[in-house]
């Protein structure tokens, strides 16, 4: 393999070149993360000492047992998942037929439509935010779960509609009109033929709302402030005013925040492309 | 991760039109069965946007505070007329644009290079790709935390490292003075948005035909011709649009800039969104509040025309 050719050198060279370029980036963009995750893991007197200890040089989970053991980090979580899993179930729900519309129809109105939908995200937050708070105000959903998914639904609904019509447009619609003259109704073509070859799609817009809602911060700050329903980033928030300088704990919340849509992101650069590559095969 | 931003994303992938099926124009349940089809979507975004936007402008017609929820009036231009006299708002409107100004090119200068990066075949590509993505995964009240520790006055890692290569001497309190406080905000985001950037840029560049390049590297074209007079060109109007999604997502965010700063010091990282925020949760002046969301909805509106006639006029 190894010859002493000099294509083989110069490739060799370029090769090194790059990752001489990439190493920074690589370490600008998981250092920060990485700082916080080291933080996390050692005891709370550790980090005090001087010099910094770059690398730790004892590992402990405290942090963590005392995060779920004395701070009720288990119901902000338990909250989180709820409202992360209801809005991607709204979201998917409410979003597919309009996307088979987009997709499998030819009406007038559908530009107009569709630009609406890609319109809608670009409005301030905090232009719906006060009257979305006084809606749920005076319909006595402040501080519920519902109130959260329904105004979730602001963002995950035109994004969903948005990628589930270029997924159900690419899926070549023969086998569809194939199943339909068969006897298939047209709801069932859509059940039975559409959907089961758009799962990819689907779980890839499904784990994008899931990450979205899962992170968001600023509704869940004025609709559910209540400690019963407070999600992840709310009650992070409430700890960096109250625990300014548990360092130790405030990192491990960060982390536990943070894995579960790691983990999931994971998955989704593959249910990405799966879902990618679906759509090219014709 | 905005909605906005990804709306973007999202567009770009529906370029095949939709196949139109056949016989559906024959029968009128089949003319009506699309808008049908519209009308979950639609209703509930009706309810979650359309509606709180008129209600809005509602309010920033009315002295409407919820201390006091049954004392609301009619108030006329009241609260749009204290906006603009007050010297904060123009303040946080300056922020605003200091914010958006120094937030988007550096993420879009950070962001093309790790897209020409990784837009190279190279062994352990796919190491550089899940690493370049993951500030973008982080959830933003995990992103202020954290860079609110690494730029700790006293236990701060960057506070360390600069001491330690001889820069400075002693801890500098990045948060809590007003001069460098705003350049926190900005670090913060830009770490956070980068991957955004570089997934767009990193798309269009290989939607650039490979042909192209060797046709020119035959013709004796440089790297930096190659660059000029291909791939410049293909990926121009993926910049436009990536830059326009940015602004708006940028001048609407509050997230960071909240759970770091509160606006603090001194009003120093007080952006439109933020006074918005402030009056709403510890003001509850919800009439003040909205008329403030109101003109910052106008300006974003007149930015995107004038930037959008701007992209007009140079094709």
């Amino acid at each position: 393999m190894a010859t002493a050719s000099p294509a083989a050198a110069r490739r060799r060279r370029s090769i090194v070149v790059i990752w001489l370029l990439a190493l920074p980036v690589i370490l600008l963009s998981l250092g920060p993360f990485l700082w916080l995750l080291k933080t996390s893991l050692v005891p709370e007197s550790r980090i005090f000492v001087r010099p910094l200890e770059y690398l730790p040089s004892t590992v402990t989970l405290e942090n963590f047992v005392m995060l779920f053991e004395r701070m009720n980090f288990f119901g902000y979580f338990a909250n989180s998942f709820v409202v992360a899993l209801g809005s991607t179930a709204l979201g998917l729900i409410i979003s597919m037929s309009s996307s088979y519309a987009f997709a499998r129809f030819r009406f007038r109105g559908r530009r107009f439509f569709m630009t609406l939908f890609l319109v809608i995200p670009m409005f301030p937050t905090v232009l719906i935010l006060i009257p979305i708070y006084d809606i749920m105000r005076v319909t006595g959903l402040l501080n519920t779960y519902a109130s959260l998914i329904v105004a979730y639904s602001s963002f995950t609904i035109p994004f969903a509609v948005w990628m589930m019509t270029g997924y159900f447009a690419a899926l070549p619609v023969e086998m569809e009109e194939a199943a339909r003259v068969d006897g298939c109704s047209r709801f069932g073509a859509f059940v039975r033929v559409l959907l089961p070859t758009a799962v990819p799609g689907i779980s890839a817009t499904a784990l994008y709302i899931f990450i979205v809602s899962w992170n968001e911060y600023t509704f869940a700050a004025m609709l559910a402030q209540d400690e019963a329903v407070r999600t992840l980033p709310v009650a992070l928030q409430f700890f960096i005013t109250e625990f300014t300088v548990n360092w130790g704990l405030l990192a491990a919340g960060g982390v536990i925040v943070s894995l579960p849509v790691i983990l999931l992101f994971i998955v989704l650069q593959r249910q990405l492309i799966a879902g990618l590559t679906a759509g090219a095969v014709k | 991760m905005s909605a906005g931003a990804t709306a973007g994303v999202a567009s770009r992938r529906t370029g095949p039109p939709a196949a139109p099926v056949r016989r559906a124009r024959r029968r009128p349940r089949d003319l009506l069965l699309p808008y049908l089809l519209l009308l979950p979507a639609c209703g509930i975004v009706a309810l979650v946007v359309a509606f709180p936007i008129v209600q809005s402008i509602g309010y920033s017609l009315h002295h409407y505070n919820l201390r006091e929820p049954d004392n609301a009036y009619f108030s006329g231009l009241d609260n749009y007329i204290r906006a603009l006299t007050d010297e904060m708002f123009w303040r946080a409107l300056r922020a605003t644009a200091i914010w958006v100004g120094a937030v988007l090119p550096i993420q879009f200068v950070i962001g093309m290079a790790i897209a020409v990066l990784m837009n190279r075949a190279f062994p352990g590509r796919l190491v550089l790709r899940a690493s370049v993505l993951l500030p973008w995964v982080v959830p933003s009240a995990v992103v202020a935390l954290l860079w609110r520790w690494l730029l700790d006055g006293n236990l701060g890692v960057i506070n360390d490292l600069l001491i330690r290569v001889g820069i400075i001497d002693t801890g500098i309190p990045w948060l809590n003075d007003p001069s460098t406080a705003m350049a926190v905000v900005v670090i913060a985001m830009t770490w956070h948005g980068m991957p955004f950037f570089a997934l767009m840029l990193l798309a269009a560049l290989q939607a650039v035909p490979a042909e192209m390049y060797e046709a020119a590297h035959l013709d004796g074209a440089s790297a930096l011709q190659r660059f000029r007079y291909i791939t410049w060109p293909s990926i121009i109007d993926t910049i436009r649009t990536t830059t326009l999604l940015r602004i708006i997502w940028l001048a609407n965010s509050i997230e960071i800039i909240w759970i770091m700063t509160a606006g603090g010091p001194n009003f120093a990282t007080t952006t439109l969104p933020v006074v918005t925020f402030f009056e709403a949760v510890r003001g509850l002046d919800f009439g003040y509040a909205s008329a403030v969301s109101v003109l910052l909805a106008l300006i974003l509106l007149a930015v995107v025309h004038l930037y959008v006639r701007q992209m007009r006029k140079d094709d």
